[in-house]
């Protein structure tokens, strides 16, 4: 296995997943306000979750990306991509995968 | 078996025509709602079956178009729509996201919708006006010409009453016409026994073009249906690695038997 290649999927779904995770972190925070709470939806409401559509698949190439450098399985690889969906689950996967590559 | 066809393979190629094809579906859906209300050519004096063509949405461009129809009244289909006021306007949420609640200061009351039967046997709803005791108003029968202006279905995209307001939408008038009914309603600006006119909704065509959210929407369910492509090519490889290290294995055996 290339080193080299695989520190480079590495920082690029290690970017991702914390770019997911915080942006996801933030807009289920304005959701709960505007549904739960009932404010007013801030402007840029619709356009941050539009933003997260195109994001979250990029996550998803980036794990898959990694998934084939690091063989896992396609169990595996979908359920770190679904982990993406979930507040917070992303930054709990990313310090798990981290372990995993630190190890080769 | 074939190594090109096992159970196993044939079940990851259906498990991934059925994936991409469903996020293509989904791709579609979103590109047809964002397409819903752009409005054709304008065009002037037009009649009403022009404007308001059968088996198809109503242009966006009729709304609010003065216009006039013949027909017959049928009598046994009235709908009555409860909590409104006579101002439509007035009854739209500007805030679709959110619920709103609005106290009245204006006489509250029902929108009384006739169904008439056109001269092709179509049904088309028409709310002859607004009243409090709509049990008073009597039912309307027999051939009538009204006017009036076009309404698109209350429940196009972007529209929202206050109060949770129940909205006169197209299933409900086709729930309650015996043939083919039109898309929308009319709102009639001819006064009929003691029936209050009705203000409608939007006064002037729906000029919406392409709605960009769901565009957004719709590249993003290609953009899945692409990795999902590729993800079906990988297993796929993966799946025929392995039945190719089994086949070496076995053949190995063989070697070793023989």
């Amino acid at each position: 296995m290339n080193r080299e290649d695989v520190a480079k999927q590495w920082m690029f779904y290690r970017i991702m997943a914390v770019v997911v995770g915080t942006v996801l972190l933030v807009l289920t925070a304005f959701l709960i306000s505007v549904r739960v709470l009932e404010n007013p939806e801030p402007a840029f409401y619709a356009a941050a979750w539009t933003a997260h559509g195109y994001l979250f698949p990029v996550y998803v190439v980036a794990t898959f990306m990694l998934s084939t450098k690091l063989k896992w399985s396609f169990g595996k690889t979908i359920l770190i991509m679904l982990a993406g969906t979930i507040p917070l689950m992303s930054f709990f996967t990313e310090r798990k995968v981290a372990k995993e590559v630190a190890g080769i | 078996m074939n190594r090109y066809f096992s159970l196993r393979l044939l079940a990851i190629h259906v498990l991934g025509a059925l994936s991409v094809l469903a996020c293509l579906a989904l791709a579609y859906w979103q590109w047809d709602r964002a397409h819903a209300y752009v409005p054709p050519e304008s065009a002037t004096t037009l009649t009403f079956e022009e404007l308001s063509p059968l088996r198809d949405y109503l242009p966006a461009s009729s709304v609010g178009v003065p216009t006039s129809v013949t027909g017959t009244w049928q009598p046994e289909e009235r709908i009555l729509m409860p909590e409104r006021v006579v101002d439509g306007k007035s009854m739209v949420n500007s805030n679709p996201e959110t619920e709103a609640v609005v106290s009245w200061a204006v006489p509250v009351g029902y929108w009384v919708v006739d169904i008439m039967e056109l001269a092709d046997e179509s049904s088309l709803g028409v709310v002859r006006g607004f009243s409090e005791t709509p049990e008073q108003i009597e039912l309307a029968s027999g051939e009538a010409t009204v006017t009036g202006v076009m309404q698109p279905s209350e429940d196009v995209p972007g529209l929202k009453l206050v109060n949770g307001i129940e909205p006169l939408t197209t299933d409900l008038i086709v729930e309650n016409s015996r043939t083919i009914a039109h898309d929308g309603y009319l709102v009639a600006t001819t006064p009929t026994d003691s029936l209050t006119l009705v203000n409608p909704i939007f006064t002037e065509p729906v000029v919406k073009g392409l709605n960009w959210r769901n565009v957004a929407y719709t590249f993003n369910w290609v953009f899945f249906a692409g990795i999902v492509a590729m993800m079906w090519v990988r297993v796929t490889r993966d799946e025929l690695e392995f039945a190719e290290i089994a086949n070496s294995n076995a053949d190995l055996r063989h070697d070793n038997e023989s």
